[in-house]
């Protein structure tokens, strides 16, 4: 088994060996027949003659190396079959075993891949980072600051030479009153004007929040995700016309994996 | 030189070469020639044949080959048998052996019944 192996991997020297071991019996023929009488050019014709070319049965022997291994393959292959067929306990034990843990490599791999690879289905994501001070001299009392003022903001967006485009948020817990009830929602958020363009998703309904809407004086608007627009207020398209209270609804955001987006972006 | 007429059947090369080989370890001339001698040149092996044959039979764990020196001084890749190829040989040469009486009886059947 382990020379079949080596073999693999060092077909030249198996090549240089099988050459040997021919080009010896070439000479041993030629010896014999100069052993009795044949001059040596003669004997040397005669043995090529007999031997019926050298390559032609390098060929052959190739050809039969290979039919051997295919065959022990395939002889293998059936053997395997058989016994699972044989043993139907141990086959099911056996397929059971490989579809759990294929299974399980795959939902590790996707939850990898998702988290690691392909985070968030937004334009450039993978450009994307989340920035934060590490001026320990101007830091509120941890080592890294992850929030930011207005202002700061701002600045950063305005003079900074590394970063294409900065968004920002601030979380808030939004408050529906639409004059007979009202709601709370736990999840929302203040967002830069810029960031619906900077995510690159288009709203399903209406428009999302632009640069305009970032002018002061500017009346507020929001955006909502499906979730929110299916669960409580039942996929109703026409809110804005028939609800006065929804003048400053602007749209319906389907976000993929919003948990995700809410936490990194 | 004499051509030989007779093909051999791809069976019974592996079972002879197997044979010869367990007379001792040889190289594949030594094989061929010994086939050819112990025939009385009946069998003439072509290397086409030989050395497929051979490392066939390496391949399938029957023989063992190794690099000597050989008679002339020169290295020459010498085969030997390994405990698999004699319990093959023996069981080739078995059902060869009950073939030729079963083909013997049934030839001097029909010599009988003339």
């Amino acid at each position: 088994m382990m020379r079949r192996v080596r073999r693999l991997f060092q077909k030249s020297h198996a090549e240089k060996e099988l050459d040997q071991e021919l080009l010896f019996h070439l000479e041993r023929q030629v010896a014999d027949y100069v052993a009795t009488g044949i001059a040596p050019e003669e004997a040397r014709r005669r043995a090529r003659l007999e031997f019926g070319g050298l390559e032609r049965v390098k060929e052959e022997v190739r050809d039969t190396r290979r039919e051997t291994i295919l065959d022990n393959l395939f002889r293998d292959f059936r053997f395997a079959l058989r016994n699972l067929r044989k043993d139907r306990r141990f086959a099911f034990i056996a397929i059971l075993a490989l579809a759990l843990g294929i299974g399980a490599s795959t939902v590790v791999f996707s939850v990898v891949y998702s988290v690691f690879f392909h985070a968030l289905p937004y334009k450039d994501f993978n450009r994307s980072v989340v920035i934060g001070t590490h001026d320990l001299s101007n830091v509120g009392g941890g080592k890294v600051r992850l929030y930011f003022s207005p202002e700061e903001v701002r600045a950063l967006r305005e003079q900074n030479h590394v970063f294409e485009e900065l968004i920002a948020y601030a979380r808030m817990r939004p408050t529906y009153d639409d004059g007979k009830s009202i709601r709370f929602f736990s999840f929302g958020a203040v967002v830069s004007p810029n960031t619906f363009d900077y995510m690159g998703v288009p709203p399903l309904l209406g428009r999302a929040i632009s640069q305009e809407d970032g002018r002061p004086g500017a009346p507020p608007v929001f955006v909502m995700n499906y979730r929110l627009w299916q669960r409580e207020f039942g996929l109703c398209p026409e809110w804005q016309a028939k609800n006065p209270c929804w003048n400053h609804a602007l749209a319906v955001q389907r976000f993929r994996r919003k948990l995700l987006a809410a936490s990194r972006s | 030189m004499t051509e030989s007429k007779q093909e051999l059947l791809r069976g019974t090369l592996d079972m002879l070469v197997l044979k010869v080989v367990a007379l001792g370890p040889s190289h594949g001339y030594a094989i061929a020639q010994r086939l050819q001698q112990i025939s009385k040149e009946f069998f003439q092996v072509h290397q086409g044949s030989l050395y497929p044959a051979l490392h066939r039979l390496e391949d399938k764990g029957w023989l063992q080959a190794e690099w000597k020196e050989s008679e002339t001084g020169r290295l020459a890749k010498f085969y030997s048998l390994t405990r698999k190829g004699r319990k093959q040989m023996a069981a080739d040469v078995d059902s060869w052996e009950r073939l030729c009486d079963a083909v013997g009886l049934i030839l001097r059947a029909e010599e009988d019944s003339k």
